[in-house]
Formats: C-alpha cells, structure tokens, sequence
C-alpha cells in the first residue's frame, strides 16, 4: 500500500499540503469534504456544550425553547443519582472515602516510577476489595447498613468492574494452569467450563447468574441480587483472562520448563516463580484490554435489574419533569465522556505500558 | 510418605480420581438443592410446555406467527430475529470496517485522521451505550407523521419503515432459495472454468451454460408457478398504517449501532493484517508495475488474510452474542421473548435458560467450525 511519503527529502508545508491533500482531483475532493465536515462536527458540539446550553434552571422550563443546546441543569439535578445511586446521603462518604483509596492505591500500583509495587499489589487485590466492602456494605464497626438495593451509578459500575477485575485474574490463571494442564479430567473440565462461558452471551450468563444460581443453595440462603451479578460477571470475565493467560503460557520457552525440573522445582514451584511471571508479562497487553472490555461490559447489568452508570441515566432521563428535546443527548454525552475517560485512559497505559516493555528487550 | 505416592502417574490417578469425586458431590449436592426448590418455589419441570399457546404478540416475526402460536414457534421467531441481526450485522460491519481500515492507511492525513477518530470512539463506549444513543437519535429523527416516497408505496414514520411486499411466484421464499442455491452453483462451477483456463489458456465453450445457470433457474421456478407477481402497498389508516413490510426502528437501531461497533474492531484487524504484510512486496509490485488495486487484489489481501481471518471470526461471534442486547431496547430477537417474556410468563425458567445457553453455544460453534474450515483452506502451507 502507498505509505504516506513525500517526493522530497526536505518538505516545506506547502509542498506537503499539496501531495498529501491535494495529489489528484479525488484526493482534493475527499480533503476538502473531510476537513469540512471535521469543522462542522466540532463546531456543532462546541455550540451544543457551550455556547447555546443551558447553565441554570430548576426543571425543565429552563430547557425549553429554539436553538436551545445542551441541558446542564438537568445534569447537576441528576448527579448525585448518576455517581451514586441511591445510597443515604449521610452515608455517602463512606462511599468518597472508597473511591479515594481506590484512586491512591491505583496509582501506586500503575506508575512504574513508584516503588514497593508487591505491597501495592496486595494492598490493592487482597486489602482494598475486603475495606471496600466493609466500608459500602456497612453493618461492621458501628457503619450503618446500606442494602445493595440502594446503590447505582458510578458506584455499582465501579463496584462490578472491580470485582470482576480482581477476581478474574486469580480464577483465570488457575483456569489457564487448568487448561494446559496434564491431568486429563481437569482439562477436560477446563476447556468445557471455557468454551461454553465464552461461547454464551453475557446477558444469558447474567440470567443464569441471578435466576439459576440461587436455585443451587439452600432455599433459605437469599442472595443478594448484586452478589448474584457479581458471581455471573466474574466467572464470565474468568473464562476470558484464562485465554488470554493461556496464550501468554505457550509463549514461555520450552526450556524454563525443562530447566526449572532439572533444578528440582515442584509443579506450584515452576508456575508461581518462573512461568507465570513471564507470561504475565507477555500478555499485559492482553489483559489490559480484557480489563476494558470487562468495563464496557457492566453497562449490561441493567438487563438484570441493577442501575449502574447508563441503567441510572436512562431512568433519570425518563424523568417527566426534565422532559425536553435536548434532554437525552445532553445525558448520554455526559455519561459517553465519562466512559470515553476510563476506556480511552485504560488503553492508553495498555499502549504505553507495551512500548516501555518492548524497549526493554 | 508410602512408596507410590511418589510415582507420578499413581499420583495424577489419584488427583483426578479426587477431583471426580469432588465433582459428583457437588452435583449431588446442587442436584438436591434444585429439587428441593423447584418444589417449593413451584416451578414445573418438562419441556411440554413448548406445546402451549403463548397467549402474546411479537412487533416483528419472519414466520408467521399470533397469540395462537405455541412457545416453540416463538423459540423460532426469536432465533430467526436474532439470526437477521447477526447476518444483516456482519454484513455491514465488515464493509464498513474494510472501508475505516482502508481510510487508516492512506496517504491522505485528512482521512487517516476521521478514521483514527472514528476507532477510538467506536472501541472505546460501550456496545450498549452506542445503541441507545442510535435508539434515541432514531426516535428522535424519524416522523410523527407520514412520509412517503415512490408514490406512497413506501412510508416512514416513527413506528416504522413501511416497504411494499413484493410477491413473486407463490411466496417469495421460493424465488429467493432458488437465487441462493443457483449461485451458489455457479460459485462451485466456476472454478471448474478458471481451472480450465488455466490449464489450456482458452476459455471453456462451455462457460456460457455457467452464466445462464442463474437467470434460467429463476425463470423456470418462476414459470412453474405460474409468472405470478404481486405488488402490496402499504396502505396509511387513520390510526396506523396496515400492510406492507415493516421494518421496526429497533431493529435498525440494534443492527446499525452494532454494525458501527463491530467496525471499529474490524477496521483494526483489517490494519493490522495488511500492516503486517512486509512493505517489500509492495514496493516489488510498484517496480513491476502493479497499480494500487492490483496490489490490494494479488498481493496484499491474500497474504493479510492469513492473520486476519482468526480475530475476524472472533468479531462475527461477538456481532451474534451482542444482539442479545436487543432486549434493551425492545427488539424481539431470542434473548428477548424466549429467555424474557417467555420466562416471565411461564415458570420454567431453567428449561428456557438452558436452551438460550445451548443455542447461543451451537450457533458460536457453528460460526467457530464454518472459519476454521475457511483457515485452514487459506493457511500458510508447509511449516507445521
């Protein structure tokens, strides 16, 4: 395919405006329509945002009228609604307080420069999830109870991501040793567990999660619904990370295996402190993006009964009183961006995180 | 430690014997539990209930179907909407991921620029938030009132696009198989001539049978019945509009969004294959004297191909498994009425999840064996 090279060693920008943009007659054509449609579509959002949106207003009066662009008020009516659900006022600095340590522990954890990283590891896999769910739950250490029910927004799609996070790359690794394993049964087992999750809609394993599940306890053991969900998204998640991992195995040379049983190391000894770090290693990239599609992934929660972030949004813009035209759009362009935020920040560090790894080699 | 506890094999007997054991008690004691809740949650366990009428109504059915139908029939509208989805889905995201992929890498920074965008944003919001936004849009854009087109035999409103139903021969269904299957054939048949050309350097005489395969099969199922053709408008009541093929702004918006979706993961497959492809080749083409689309034809597809055939089906499967989600937005494919309004409707939730699973699992493998046939035609032979 042509690459994008210039006829010149030295290009001055006109000589590159004129054979990038403008080479033949379609070419121009295609640059000019491209540009200028690039321009319409920022200006039209600036406008939107900006310059014709709604600052102030207690309902949806203030939103009414021509030209009128996005509906602010209405997300500042909501807000509180969309981060947190409805968890107790009162309570909610239960919930600033998790998502404070979540935001520290995260960073200790991702920027390489800072060190005693094995300490952030387990702060953040092995302590946080367990303060976390003390401090949201409550009913511990005088906390008020807060139920599940309650809770929505921001928080439950954190809550799920979360969860499904840390507890799918212990399970996927277990899966993965599983999967390759030499033990027939427990491969048998593995690969059958693996092909049928990942064969299966997210929504299916979602009912099956909350409808199914219960029926296997006890018939006096309620489940918490959220729980139910948790579980579903966990093992679902599980399934691919082992794959992933399981990539990352076969990449590992024949020879540390061998090595390793010439040195006298034991199967758990070979896997936890020579395979495993190399392909785990090998597959961050991998595992990053499992990661991001795991967070894209929560928006399904709301297919079960459980608001998280969009599930909140789409019932607050339900709302008859801040029914407008605008209404919706200026709603789901808030609640994209925050989106855009995680995703687009996620896969970022996936990238850079792949480029310091390569230059390492 | 006894002796055979450190003969491996004894021991790897033994593991497996305990995980077996473990497995069958936790079945027992699953197994136990279900029952003891289907009884007293009163749930029924059978399939007979497939038998029963449904008692409900579908927006939109590829079969026939009323309140009359039994479950069975909805298990079947359901997975037909679902496969629609799928295949109308694939189809588009695959054109449109071919044509980002190709903006990616030309020489024009305006065009790479709009398709770099168009990735980022597409892979990185959520499925679902892509198809409520098109729902909302949709909902927004199409028309209180009725607009027609081609002298009021197509009408679009915001309950739908209203198409005229074209019948040919006794149910258009015929005609359509017949189309199919004929070219199909021709496929098959006509690389029996490109082999012959190959060999003899001549064109086969008998191409012309080939050619003519298509429209003559056409003609004769169409004469055997009888060169009947019919024209149904719909027809704007006051109320509503009644007849004609309705195309619902659910389905447009399911299939639309996730075809946009799907794309953006395309459109970086498809990149990352031609990428891969060592710039060598090309510049061998150029000095041979290949123009761009030759290149594209003999060189680059074919070897891009290879590596991008594998994620590629991994994409068509995610396209399948996400139009379950039509069920946010009110679209009848399986997941909806089958493992929605059916469950909800009867007790059996277990049969009916069960089945949704089984199906979803079948038409993954199904996908899974049909591109693996493909892969292994299109692989690079020699080294194992």
């Amino acid at each position: 395919m042509v690459s994008p090279t210039l006829t010149r060693a030295h290009p001055n920008s006109f000589t590159y405006l004129k054979e990038m943009l403008f080479s033949s007659l379609w070419n121009s054509v295609l640059s000019i329509v491209g540009l200028g449609l690039a321009g319409y579509v920022i200006w039209s959002l600036i406008d939107f945002m900006v310059i014709n949106a709604v600052w102030t207003g207690k309902d949806r009066t203030a939103c009414l009228g021509k030209n009128v662009g996005a509906c602010w008020p209405f997300v500042y009516a909501k807000l509180y609604q969309l981060v947190y659900g409805f968890y107790p006022a009162e309570e909610r600095w239960r919930v600033n307080v998790v998502y404070a340590l979540s935001t520290l522990s995260f960073i200790a954890l991702l920027i390489p420069a800072i060190p005693y990283k094995k300490y952030s590891f387990a702060f953040t896999f092995a302590v946080l999830p367990v303060i976390s769910g003390m401090l949201l739950v409550g009913g511990v250490f005088g906390l008020e109870p807060v139920s599940t029910r309650f809770w929505g927004g921001l928080l439950i799609t954190l809550v799920v991501a979360m969860t499904g996070i840390t507890l799918s790359l212990p399970i996927g690794i277990l899966l993965a040793l599983a999967r390759s394993s030499s033990l027939p049964v427990l491969k048998t087992l593995a690969i059958v567990f693996i092909e049928f999750v990942r064969g299966v809609p997210l929504i299916t394993v979602l009912f099956f999660a909350v409808y199914i599940i219960p029926l296997f306890f006890d018939k006096s053991f309620d489940m918490d619904a959220l729980l139910r969900v948790l579980i579903g998204v966990a093992l679902f998640a599980s399934a691919y990370m082992a794959e992933v991992i399981r990539g990352g195995l076969q990449a590992v040379p024949e020879g540390q295996y061998e090595t390793a049983k010439a040195l006298g190391f034991g199967y758990w000894g070979t896997m936890s402190l020579i395979i495993m770090p190399q392909a785990l290693k090998n597959v961050i990239p991998g595992i990053v993006n499992t990661f991001i599609g795991l967070f894209k992934d929560t928006t399904l929660v709301v297919v079960v009964s459980i608001f998280d972030l969009l599930g909140q949004l789409s019932a607050a813009y339900s709302d008859p009183k801040w029914s407008t035209p605008t209404t919706e759009y200026t709603g789901l362009l808030f609640v994209g961006f925050i989106y855009f935020f995680f995703t687009y920040g996620m896969s970022r560090y996936s990238q850079y995180i792949e480029k310091r790894l390569n230059s390492d080699k | 430690m006894p002796r055979f506890l450190y003969n491996q094999k004894t021991v790897q007997f033994l593991l497996q014997g305990l995980i077996l054991l473990g497995l069958a008690f936790m079945i027992w004691g699953v197994g136990s539990n279900l029952a003891e809740n289907i009884e007293a949650k009163g749930l029924q366990f059978g399939l007979s209930f497939l038998f029963e009428k449904t008692g409900f109504g579908i927006s939109q059915t590829l079969i026939s179907y009323s309140e009359e139908s039994t479950f069975a029939q909805l298990y079947l509208v359901g997975l037909l909407n679902t496969l629609l989805v799928a295949v109308v889905g694939i189809i588009l995201a695959t054109v449109l991921g071919l044509v980002i992929a190709l903006a990616r890498l030309s020489a024009n920074p305006v065009l790479r620029a709009w398709a770099h965008s168009y990735i980022e944003i597409t892979r990185n919001l959520p499925a679902l938030f892509q198809i409520l936004f098109c729902y909302v849009v949709l909902l927004n854009v199409l028309p209180k009132t009725n607009l027609t087109f081609f002298f009021d035999s197509v009408i679009l409103n915001v309950r739908g696009l209203y198409l005229p139903v074209i019948t040919v021969g006794y149910h258009s269904v015929y005609i359509i198989l017949t189309i199919i299957i004929a070219s199909l054939l021709t496929f098959w048949f006509s690389s029996y001539l490109k082999a012959y050309r190959e060999r003899t350097g001549r064109n086969a005489s008998y191409r012309y049978v080939v050619y003519a395969l298509l429209p003559v099969a056409v003609l004769c199922v169409w004469a055997f019945q009888g060169f009947t053709f019919s024209f149904a408008p719909p027809e704007a009541g006051r109320f509503n509009v009644t007849g004609g093929l309705r195309i619902i702004p659910e389905f447009i918006a399911l299939t639309l969004a996730l075809s946009i979706y799907t794309a953006g993961f395309i459109a970086e497959i498809i990149r990352a294959g031609l990428s891969s492809v060592s710039k060598g080749q090309t510049e061998a083409a150029q000095a041979l004297g290949f123009n761009q689309n030759l290149i594209y034809r003999f060189i680059l597809i074919p070897q891009a191909l290879r590596l991008i055939i594998p994620p590629l089906t991994s994409q068509y499967l995610n396209i399948t498994k996400n139009s379950s989600l039509a069920i946010a937005v009110g679209y009848p494919d399986l997941t909806a009425v089958f493992a929605g309004t059916a469950l909800n409707q009867t007790g059996h939730t277990i049969e009916i999840i069960l089945i949704t699973l089984l199906t979803y699992l079948s038409l993954s493998l199904i996908t899974s064996v049909a591109m693996n046939i493909y892969n292994e035609r299109i692989k690079l032979v020699g080294r194992t």
